[in-house]
């Protein structure tokens, strides 16, 4: 008897580009085959394109393996891109390896997504036992478990009620509260922790927590490190379809922010000789550090600017824009510190900005720069620079600040508590 | 996914082992069985959305082929004067209409539903054959209160029911088991190209002049007779009609077994077929 309950042998999974994309039409097919065949050069632009499209391959897999053994709790992480989803729906049977297997021992539970299914013309009762149902569970075991997820949910007093109605809090809360009840002796979970208001939230965290503990094989993906390195006791780290390192949460975390780093580069800026201003390079770096593309929710970011002035401007302004999840999230000017806006006398100057640490929350940010006077736009860069503010040292399940909560910034405030009657 | 093990010795686990399965390797069947549950709840959500928010609800279900009775009856009937084989016109008519209206909606239902249910196809795995075939069990449940509408009008002619109506489910599975092999061909050919869609209301219309509904077989030429023979939907059409009204002219032997044979094919190459698109299917759609 061994005691691998997932056994990943040389996985692989190709992706030809051409036939990602939303159903063609038969007349498309043939008239591509057609051209193809007696008429190679005169592919109108968009088949041509697909045509070569059609050759392009794309490894979203290759030869991945490795092993779970019963009781373990494997976070699989790496970038957008690396492959982890590709893996979890491959164990989870929604799509098939191009060569290479999977065994696994044991009934598996997938949860890539709460509320798959839901109907929002069906109650709350009705959506249980369908949702349920293609969940994998018998219609005994969610007659068992009914109760239990009406209670966890919250949604009691509306269960007989469409879930049209519900507000989308209400929605997931049902949803998440099925998946929870879900009791399998291997679960599948892609990131569905990241629901509902703060009190559920920790409920939730309670639950899975209970189920990790319970002897339960779990296989985990999750950006949030914090999660990651609180929940599992093993993690893959994944890079470009391939495995990169399998070991200890620690370790792999670890490498994963070191991969990251290595990734960064400054933005190449094209430059006109004869402006009077232009902007020559920009870029972000952890405090002493080389520039990277990827800071931690505590580190300090500083964010460098060159730019030279070719004849003397009155009144010089830089202002950079700062965009969160592609929302802007606030907007800085290098005068706002000044009382009046100074004169720049031609040179190369180099402007930095320090952005304290626990004020950016997680996610993807960039940055626009401008420049000018108070009368005139002197440059607007097309180029925005990109970074990432992952929540890799701290675990902000339970924290105000987690990425998914509401607000743009980590507040500076300070709570202070005190008992002051009885 | 149902049928869950619970085995306390490790030994007693059941091994899965996912690879890419090669070739036109058929389906498991008793996978299919073991997810009647989902099958079951799928169905009971079709019945419930088709008709909440409408006035007239379950109503509908009657409302349709009653109304298109009266039109037929008008057109056809009165006006065309088309034989109806020993029974009022608007009985021959509703007997044939019933099996019809089943057939084309749960084909036409079944023939959109893999991509109708992609979000979730995307998301979880259960076994594929079933989304083409809840549309149409959940179209063919419905037969059931038509009947009632067509024993209710052979009641109003003074027509007392024959005890061939016995044999009218046998026509029904017949036509629905024909709608399900059509229905695995078209889904699985519409995940790929979509023209299959826009062809699809083409081909129910021309079917629908081709099988003996609004008229009897017995007004069309000897010479053309064999091409009913090979429409499968001739047999229980005409079948479904005689079984009720223990009047009209039964299908012969011929068609019957022309029917049963040509269902059989479709549907095995049908499964084969689904089989081998749902592979990729994820990657497509």
């Amino acid at each position: 008897m061994s005691d691998v309950v997932i056994r990943v042998q040389n996985l692989s999974k190709r992706y030809r580009l051409g036939e990602i994309r939303t159903g063609r039409t038969l007349s498309e097919a043939i008239e591509t085959a057609f051209r193809r065949r007696f008429l190679p050069n005169s592919l109108p632009p968009d088949l041509s394109r697909r045509a070569a499209a059609h050759g392009q391959e794309l490894w979203a897999l290759k030869d991945v393996s490795f092993e779970v053994k019963r009781g373990d709790v494997l976070g699989i992480i790496g970038r957008n891109g690396a492959g982890k989803s590709t893996m979890l729906k491959i164990m989870s049977r929604i799509t098939e390896p191009t060569s290479g297997q999977v065994e696994i021992r044991g009934q598996i539970g997938s949860l890539l997504e709460v509320g798959t299914g839901f109907h929002p013309e069906l109650t709350g009762r009705e959506n249980v036992y369908l949702n349920g149902a293609i969940l994998g569970m018998s219609r005994a075991e969610i007659d068992r478990q009914f109760d239990a997820i009406v209670d966890f949910s919250e949604v009691a007093r509306f269960i007989d009620t469409p879930v049209k109605r519900y507000s989308s809090g209400m929605q997931t809360r049902l949803a998440f509260a099925v998946a929870a009840h879900l009791d399998a002796p291997i679960l599948i979970v892609d990131e569905v922790l990241s629901v509902g208001d703060t009190a559920f939230q920790k409920k939730c965290l309670g639950k899975i927590d209970a189920m990790t503990k319970s002897g339960r094989t779990v296989v985990f993906v999750s950006h949030n490190m914090g999660a990651i390195n609180e929940l599992c006791n093993k993690a893959a780290l994944m890079h470009h379809g391939r495995l990169l390192g399998f070991g200890s949460t620690s370790q792999m975390i670890d490498q994963y922010v070191q991969l990251l780093g290595q990734s960064s580069r400054g933005g190449e800026i094209a430059v006109d000789e004869n402006a009077p201003f232009s902007f020559i390079s920009v870029s972000a770096a952890k405090e002493g550090g080389a520039p990277s593309e990827m800071f931690d929710i505590a580190d300090k970011v500083i964010i460098t600017v060159t730019y030279r002035v070719r004849r003397r401007i009155d009144k010089l302004q830089v202002a950079a824009i700062f965009s969160r999840n592609m929302i802007e999230t606030f907007y800085t000017i290098d005068t706002d510190g000044a009382d009046e806006v100074g004169a720049a006398d031609p040179g190369l100057y180099r402007a930095i900005y320090k952005i304290p640490g626990m004020f950016l929350k997680g996610g993807s940010y960039s940055v626009r720069l401008t420049a000018g006077t108070p009368e005139e736009k002197l440059q607007e860069l097309d180029y925005s620079l990109p970074f990432e503010v992952e929540e890799l040292s701290i675990n902000t399940q339970q924290k105000g600040y987690r990425s998914g909560r509401p607000g743009l910034v980590i507040s500076p405030g300070v709570w202070t508590t005190e008992k002051v009657g009885s | 996914m149902t049928g869950r093990a619970t085995a306390s010795r490790h030994d007693d686990e059941p091994l899965r082992i996912i690879t890419a399965r090669q070739g036109w390797r058929s389906i498991d069947l008793g996978e299919i069985w073991r997810a009647r549950d989902l099958i079951w709840l799928f169905i009971k959500r079709d019945l419930t959305v088709r008709y909440k928010q409408t006035i007239f609800g379950l109503l509908w279900v009657v409302l349709q082929p009653l109304g298109l009775t009266v039109v037929y009856s008008i057109f056809f009937g009165y006006i065309a004067r088309i034989p109806s084989e020993g029974v009022p016109y608007p009985v021959f008519v509703l007997g044939g209409t019933i099996l019809w209206q089943s057939f084309s909606r749960g084909t036409s239902e079944a023939a959109v539903s893999l991509v109708a249910q992609q979000g979730i196809v995307a998301k979880i795995y259960f076994p594929r054959p079933i989304i083409p075939l809840t549309p149409v069990i959940s179209t063919f449940v419905d037969c059931g209160a038509m009947l009632l509408l067509l024993v209710g009008l052979m009641l109003f002619y003074g027509m007392a029911p024959h005890a061939t109506i016995l044999l009218a489910p046998l026509f029904a599975m017949l036509a629905a088991a024909l709608a399900y092999a059509i229905g695995l061909w078209l889904s699985a050919l519409d995940a790929i190209y979509r023209d299959v869609r826009y062809a699809l209301s083409f081909l129910i219309q021309f079917w629908y002049f081709a099988t003996p509904v609004i008229y009897p077989l017995s007004i069309v030429p000897e010479r053309f007779r064999f091409l009913f023979v090979l429409n499968p939907l001739t047999a229980p059409i005409e079948g479904f009609r005689w079984a009720v009204t223990g009047n009209t002219t039964p299908p012969d032997a011929i068609t019957i077994v022309s029917s049963f044979m040509i269902t059989t094919v479709l549907l095995l190459g049908g499964l084969v077929f689904f089989r081998r698109i749902e592979r990729s299917v994820v990657d497509r759609i």
